[in-house]
């Protein structure tokens, strides 16, 4: 069960009109596609998308689940967003509510196991060893952790454990934490317990029914065997500007995932676009160039999706332009995102490089217009046309 | 347009194509990065809304059956219509005439499969050559031909330097007379002005009507034995296509039309996204460029790995330009690599290809090496 209904608000301009996970990524993918390639992968076929805020872009884009192999004659991909009920009817409360709501769809499966994921992350997995994990510990619930750095572990749910990997404690967003294993959000329940579970914390009316808040610590007071999973490997959330710019620079360096794995393939669906043309003029460096794109000035760290077009003398450094983007002669896009389809104008400057770990990223919404000579600054979220700058 | 059937010939015995064509049908040599030939005809039947489409196959056609398979790709994956790969023998001798291969030209391959013809309910047939690569509108040939009431309409473009099947017309527009040859001298009359592209619009009863007499004088190609033989007693018309066309006959076509596409006025005319080239779609990452990419005036697919130099060059997909090396004028095919240092120039490189560091292999423009697929170097 994949949750892909949040809204991701600290993605501002980039979520206005599409869920979290339909975001773009990595040059020709969306955010969910690392999940769903992952399910894939590691032989589950019959997943379950539940969406909420802003489905339309991921609902279309998911389609009949084909790009993923999950247009199935058993199983295959389902797209749950909430509905009426006889009883009631009523928007997703929190991630246990979420999979509470759809309890009748889960039996209808009648599964042993149930994996709960969410859109929202960068990461490869085979969710097979996890299974494997689970049932070798005879556990109720097992949890996919992963070690962060001591000076990070405050800003994660943080599990602790014995020598088996038996989860002893749960602290969210510990002040003081006494471990470095944070929760990643995978979770693997055996359905009858997780089952009991929801139905407790439906009738619960002060839970916030959330699997992270509630339904973990109870199950785990309860004394139920609940395990952690160690995972190593590349893993981002990128619910944040700086942490989804990041993960897209990432990919550039290979420090991410590798995405020329053919083993373990991230899918996708994609438009049909030619080659990309790199032109006479151009300048190509540590960069990842999707189909479609025209390259006419100078692109440097950068990612640039499909269908881009650089103007002459453009300089790109260190920015994500997605599918669709212009860049007019002598613009400078630095240190920025730019959503689909917008323009910038001739010689107008986006972003700018901000000393210190973390720079400041502009981002510059869909469907927008940066007149010529027009000046954004670091850091600026812009998700109104920009007129063009006179200069006398 | 659900009245025709589209046929597509996907061979061709009189290439001189060698090494392209060693393991693979014409039809099925990789072109424009991410491409194979028989992509731009089966496209644009689909963009003119034909949905059912018979490809003739005739030896060395795993490739083709791969890369076409169920037809999802170009939406012919249909429960009404879709796409019929047609080997040779697919029918009892009873259902065809003459043997069901191997065909020693196209109208043989029809005649192989009659049946297929036979039992579509199409009033009309487009048929294709196997070897053409254009955007072309199939939807309007076909509005004209109907409006024309022709026999036939065969889709031309003007006259080039090469030979081929020359074409000229009386005042009334209809084809009073065809010459077909490899050498053609240019001094030869200029109202054989129109070259034909190798498709054709004509009804379906006329065509069953054509191929069993054709086959019953043991007469087998289209420009000679339907155009040439009988323009004097059929109505044939011809629409100008006025658009990019090449025909991918020997290694200087396919090396020229490739480098054509590094021109932007035949990729907007070829890639036009209203009527877009379809392929099988491969899951590739965006192209990665190195710190010591060095690309100028090169098309380049996903899934490459650029740590070289590439200039006026078409790299196709996977394919891995390592640092120090440089390619100029080339061609590099699917998951080809192309080791540090080494220099190549005008070179053709199939799929597969591994050429080691510090070699050097050097065509010319008017012969390109050719390695072919699966080579080591």
């Amino acid at each position: 069960m994949l949750l892909a209904g949040g809204q991701g608000s600290r993605l501002y301009a980039l979520t206005k009109k599409i869920a979290k996970p339909a975001v773009p990524f990595g040059g020709k993918y969306r955010i969910i596609d690392f999940a769903l390639s992952n399910c894939i992968n590691s032989g589950i076929d019959t997943v379950g998308v539940l969406t909420q805020y802003e489905p339309h872009e991921l609902h279309s884009y998911i389609g009949n689940g084909q790009a993923w192999d999950l247009d199935r004659m058993n199983g295959g991909i389902f797209i749950v967003p909430p509905c009426q009920h006889e009883m009631e009817a009523q928007w997703y409360k929190g991630t246990a509510n979420a999979i509470y709501q759809n309890t009748g769809f889960i039996d209808s499966f009648d599964p042993e196991y149930v994996l709960v994921l969410s859109g929202d992350h960068i990461y490869k997995m085979d969710y097979s060893k996890l299974l494997k994990f689970h049932k070798k510990k005879d556990a109720d619930c097992t949890v996919a952790v992963i070690d962060v750095p001591p000076e990070e572990a405050s800003r994660f749910g943080i599990m602790n454990t014995n020598e088996d990997n038996r989860i002893t404690s749960f602290e969210e967003k510990p002040k003081q934490p006494k471990s470095t294993l944070a929760s990643m959000g995978i979770y693997i329940f055996n359905w009858s317990k997780l089952k009991q579970y929801l139905q407790k914390d439906a009738e619960n009316p002060d839970s916030q029914n959330d699997f992270g808040k509630n339904i973990i610590p109870t199950m785990l007071a309860d004394g139920n065997k609940m395990f952690a999973y160690p995972f190593s490997g590349y893993w981002k959330d990128v619910g944040t500007i700086e942490s989804l710019w990041n993960a897209n620079m990432d990919m550039i360096s290979g420090d991410g995932v590798d995405l020329f794995d053919n083993g373990w393939k991230i899918y996708s669906r994609s438009n049909n676009y030619p080659p990309h043309f790199i032109s006479d003029a151009a300048k190509v460096k540590n960069s990842l160039i999707a189909d479609g794109c025209i390259v006419n000035g100078n692109v440097n760290k950068s990612v640039l999706f499909s269908g881009v077009k650089i103007g002459e003398n453009a300089n790109i450094n260190c920015s994500v332009l997605m599918p669709g983007v212009v860049v007019e002669d002598g613009a400078v896009v630095e240190y920025s995102i730019v959503s689909e389809n917008s323009v910038i104008k001739k010689d107008a400057h986006i972003g700018k490089y901000t000393e210190g770990a973390n720079p400041r990223i502009a981002v510059i919404g869909s469907d927008i217009t940066v007149g010529s000579g027009a000046n954004v600054d670091a850091g600026e979220i812009i998700e109104e046309n920009i007129p063009e700058k006179i200069t006398k | 347009m659900k009245d025709a059937l589209g046929i597509i010939f996907a061979f061709d015995d009189s290439n001189e194509l060698k090494e392209l064509v060693a393991r693979r049908t014409v039809s099925a040599i990789p072109f424009g990065c991410r491409y194979r030939i028989i992509d731009f005809m089966l496209s644009n039947m689909t963009n003119a809304g034909i949905c059912e489409v018979g490809v003739i196959l005739k030896s060395k056609y795993q490739s083709i059956m791969d890369h076409v398979g169920s037809g999802k790709d170009w939406d012919l994956a249909r429960k009404n219509g879709g796409v019929y790969l047609l080997p040779p023998y697919s029918y009892s001798k009873k259902d065809v005439i003459g043997s069901g291969g191997p065909y020693r030209g196209d109208i043989e391959g029809l005649a192989g499969i009659f049946h297929f013809l036979q039992r579509s309910k199409t009033e009309y047939v487009v048929l294709s050559d196997g070897n053409v690569v254009a955007n072309i509108n199939l939807r309007k040939v076909f509005e004209e031909h109907v409006a024309s009431e022709a026999d036939i309409t065969a889709v031309c473009v003007p006259r080039g330097n090469n030979g081929s099947t020359l074409l000229s017309c009386d005042e009334n527009g209809f084809v009073n007379d065809v010459l077909i040859s490899d050498f053609m001298s240019p001094d030869i009359n200029i109202t054989y002005s129109k070259e034909a592209c190798g498709v054709y619009v004509i009804k379906k009863d006329l065509l069953e009507k054509l191929v069993m007499e054709c086959s019953a004088k043991n007469l087998y190609h289209i420009n000679r034995d339907i155009l040439q033989r009988l323009c004097g007693q059929l109505r044939i018309k011809t629409y100008m296509h006025n658009g990019y066309f090449a025909r991918i006959t020997d290694p200087a076509t396919f090396f020229k039309s490739n480098m054509d596409l590094l021109d932007l006025d035949n990729r907007n005319d070829l890639f036009n996204p209203k009527f877009p080239i379809n392929t099988r779609s491969q899951d590739n990452a965006p192209a990665r460029y190195s710190e010591n990419a060095n690309v100028r005036n090169s098309l380049v697919s996903d899934g490459c790995i650029i740590d070289g130099t590439v200039i006026n060059s078409v790299i196709f997909r996977g394919a891995k330009i390592k640092s120090g090396a440089v390619v100029e004028n080339c061609i590099i095919m699917q998951d080809s690599v192309v080791d540090e240092n080494t220099n190549l120039s005008y070179v053709v490189a199939d799929k597969n290809v591994y050429i080691g560091s510090s070699r050097n292999i050097s065509g010319h423009d008017s012969y390109p090496v050719f390695i072919s697929k699966g080579s080591t170097i």
